[in-house]
């Protein structure tokens, strides 16, 4: 679903990503950790076509992004760290542009609208300005404009940041669905017991560098995914 | 502390009028040595504007000896401009900046956040009041009539006078930031607030002739009006034309001891403003069904919605379009007067029609919507870019706004002008199609520009959409797409094509303009504005 073959970005002298090579096949949730400006960001948006880089090649279902952008755009979704959205519309509004961008049919839209905006409990606001709503109700709109129109691949970066407990628990079982049915989902987290309990592959990285990744058993070994990437910090320090 | 937040705002002013550089790249001396040039030109046409006003009554009331009347006028004016030039930015860089609550986080105190803020639209205020004052001093130079004493107190009250204008617009500011916290549609309480100033200034426009003279029969009673209404105006008034010190002073306490009150006031009240909840009413929502649209004319509704919704992108940008029509009111209100000018130079008085044409097109050069249309994105830019849209489709979105928006003004303008009558058939349909083609080149020319020269950082959508370098830049070269071929038709060709042939050329130079931007921004432009996010 989603190949990033030595991927290298660089910001100046400071490298982002270096020959990152990883795999996310259909059905995997795929967790991606590191320190703070590891170079997370980056690789996602390079991901996503929204960072150019220096060196590599990203293919999404078989399309370079390089050079097929629209056609992997088509199947992917982005969920970013601070859902800056048009707050000039109201959220029902909002979703149906996303869903116009992508060419969701009417009745597909209605019923997936409604439905994920009933379980995240934004229905009621739905007619507000984005304006209005929290940073939360913001993410959760990202959420359900990113689900509506049934993308392949979705990629988040620190999804869970801004949301209730309960809207956090829903999102997990989400993306587990949304994986089980077929897709496949890579994003950023600092939250390791999330990453453990819900991703079946992980990869962490260092200043740019892929430094472990694989299975989370392989990863993690007999030890926690904290204690796992503690170590693997301290390896490559 | 506040030395540093001082350097923050300046920061902020300076790069929203420059162009937006990627980490690292250095300000070259050209970019630095075109900014200038741009606003030594804009300025330049100001200043020329308010002296030839000044000149012609610089004449007479020199001549009655109403030498205060003529500085009070001055300095009233300046206080009017100073006034309706900083309140909608005293709103939204005083009390509605993105970093109003960053800022109230740390450790600093209110009191130096509103104050860096006031310093820096104080210099825009200054900038306003010099627009005035120096043409005012410049003509009365030019009369034989100034004296020592008028400069001096001239070149202080110069600095003074926009304390007092800014005062008044923090009042009314934060009144504004008040009454539009309640009010959901803010834009449109924006937009009437200022289009009834607008009219009011266009009824004086109409009406200047008449006002002038009305000004200059009936010294006394304007002399008396800004005595009371223009008090502060009337004691620098006073002192630049008798030269005494004792009304300068009282001059000194009108300007200060206003500011002085408001700071004393936004000291304690500041936060509560700045942080203020929204008391309208929640929309309910009813499920219903959703209208299907293709994703240009998706794109096409996002930025019209976008442009609606902000009042200072429809003012600084759409204002042009008002300006659009004075031309061809002015045709059919004036007509025996235009047309007896007119039939005192042939060529003109044949093709008058055309001329009010070509006035609409340099009208629509203050348009400048297009040309901050890529920078408004800001943050938001990434919505777009990760949808299955060519880039290309979205930055020819914002031209398509552009035109939607200006078309019907463009329209009901050519109508009126062709009402006036006296067009052959030629002339009738350039009437239309020049100013059309004219409004699709330039907006398309906005987006080009303001892709080249974008400002995503943007602390308030008035640094985007007011000051940005694109927004200068586009307003000279739209200006340069009317002027220049007239230019070259009255030096060179005049006596070779007629007008309706000079503007036949016009319309194929504006036609083939625009296929060529629009094919820039399907290709290479596109690629600029995929990478926004490098």
């Amino acid at each position: 679903m989603l190949d990033i073959r030595h991927l290298t970005k660089r910001y100046g002298e400071k490298t982002a990503g270096n020959d990152l090579t990883l795999h996310i096949s259909p059905g995997a949730v795929y967790g991606f950790i590191g320190h703070n400006g590891a170079g997370k960001t980056t690789t996602l948006k390079a991901c996503m076509g929204i960072l150019s880089f220096d060196a590599g090649e990203i293919a999404v279902d078989g399309h370079s992004i390089k050079d097929d952008p629209i056609a992997c755009k088509k199947v992917m979704a982005y969920i970013p760290d601070n859902p800056d959205l048009y707050t000039f519309m109201s959220g029902i509004k909002y979703l149906n542009f996303v869903c116009d961008m992508y060419g969701v049919g009417k009745n597909d839209r209605e019923k997936r609208i409604a439905q994920y905006a009933d379980m995240f409990e934004l229905t009621g606001d739905l007619a507000q300005p984005v304006s209005a709503y929290s940073h939360g109700m913001r993410q959760k709109l990202a959420i359900i404009a990113a689900l509506a129109h049934n993308p392949k691949l979705i990629i988040m970066d620190e999804p869970f940041v801004g949301l209730d407990p309960k809207a956090s628990h829903l999102l997990k079982q989400t993306m587990r669905q949304v994986c089980d049915e077929g897709g496949a989902i890579f994003f950023s987290t600092h939250v390791l017991e999330v990453a453990e309990k819900l991703c079946d592959k992980v990869a962490v990285i260092k200043n740019g560098n892929l430094i472990a990744n694989g299975t989370m058993e392989e990863v993690r070994g007999d030890t926690s995914l904290e204690d796992a990437f503690l170590e693997l910090e301290e390896e490559h320090a | 502390m506040l030395k540093s937040l001082i350097a923050l705002r300046l920061q902020a002013l300076i790069a929203s009028l420059n162009r937006q550089r990627k980490p690292g790249q250095p300000q070259t001396a050209r970019r630095a040595l075109v900014m200038g040039l741009l606003f030594v030109y804009v300025g330049g046409v100001y200043l020329w504007l308010f002296y030839q006003m000044f000149a012609s009554l610089a004449e007479a009331l020199f001549a009655q000896g109403q030498d205060a009347l003529y500085y009070g006028i001055a300095a009233a004016l300046a206080l009017i401009l100073g006034f309706a030039g900083s309140v909608f930015a005293t709103e939204s860089q005083l009390y509605e900046a993105n970093d109003n609550e960053l800022l109230l986080s740390m450790p600093i105190r209110p009191r130096l956040i509103f104050v860096s803020s006031m310093i820096s639209l104080y210099l825009t205020n200054l900038v306003f009041t010099a627009l005035v004052m120096l043409p005012a001093l410049a003509a009365a130079y030019t009369a034989g009539s100034l004296k020592t004493t008028a400069v001096c107190y001239g070149l202080v009250g110069l600095f003074i006078l926009p304390i007092g204008s800014l005062a008044i617009s923090c009042v009314l500011g934060a009144l504004l930031a008040l009454i539009s916290s309640h009010v959901r549609n803010k834009a449109a309480l924006s937009l009437g607030i200022t289009l009834v100033l607008l009219g009011a200034y266009f009824v004086l426009i109409f009406n200047s002739e008449n006002v002038l003279n009305w000004i200059l029969t009936h010294t006394e009673q304007v002399a008396s009006f800004i005595n009371t209404a223009g008090w502060r105006a009337h004691q620098l008034a006073l002192s630049m034309a008798g030269g005494s010190a004792g009304p300068f002073m009282l001059f000194l306490i009108s300007a200060l001891a206003p500011m002085a009150v408001v700071v004393f006031i936004l000291d304690r009240s500041f936060i509560g403003i700045v942080t203020r909840h929204k008391g309208t009413k929640k929309i309910q929502y009813r499920k219903g069904e959703m209208r299907v649209s293709s994703p240009r004319t998706a794109l096409l509704v996002k930025e019209l919605r976008h442009f609606g919704s902000s009042a200072t992108w429809m003012l600084n940008g759409g204002l042009g379009l008002i300006f659009a029509l004075v031309g061809p009111v002015m045709l059919l209100r004036r007509a025996e007067f235009i047309q007896n000018f007119a039939g005192a130079v042939p060529v003109i008085g044949e093709h008058l029609n055309l001329c009010v044409s070509m006035y609409i097109c340099v009208a629509l050069s203050m348009v400048t919507i297009s040309a901050a249309s890529v920078s408004i994105e800001g943050k938001n830019w990434w919505q777009t870019a990760v949808m299955p849209v060519h880039a290309g489709d979205a930055l020819l979105a914002k031209g398509m706004m552009h035109v939607a928006v200006g078309l019907p003004f463009v329209l009901v303008g050519a109508v009126l002008t062709l009402c006036a009558g006296g067009a052959g058939l030629a002339d009738g349909i350039l009437v239309f199609v020049m100013p059309v083609s004219y409004l699709c080149a330039t907006a398309l020319l906005g987006v080009c520009f303001n892709l080249r020269f974008p400002n995503m950082t943007w602390l308030s959508e008035a640094q985007a959409v007011k000051t940005g370098f694109s927004v200068a830049l586009y307003m000279a070269a739209a200006l340069g797409l009317v002027v220049v071929p007239l230019l070259i038709w009255g030096l060179l060709l005049g006596n070779v094509i007629n007008l309706t042939g000079l503007a036949l050329c016009m319309t194929v130079l504006y036609v083939i303009l625009s296929a060529l931007l629009a094919h820039y921004l399907s290709g290479r432009g596109a690629k600029v504005y995929s990478r926004l996010g490098d």
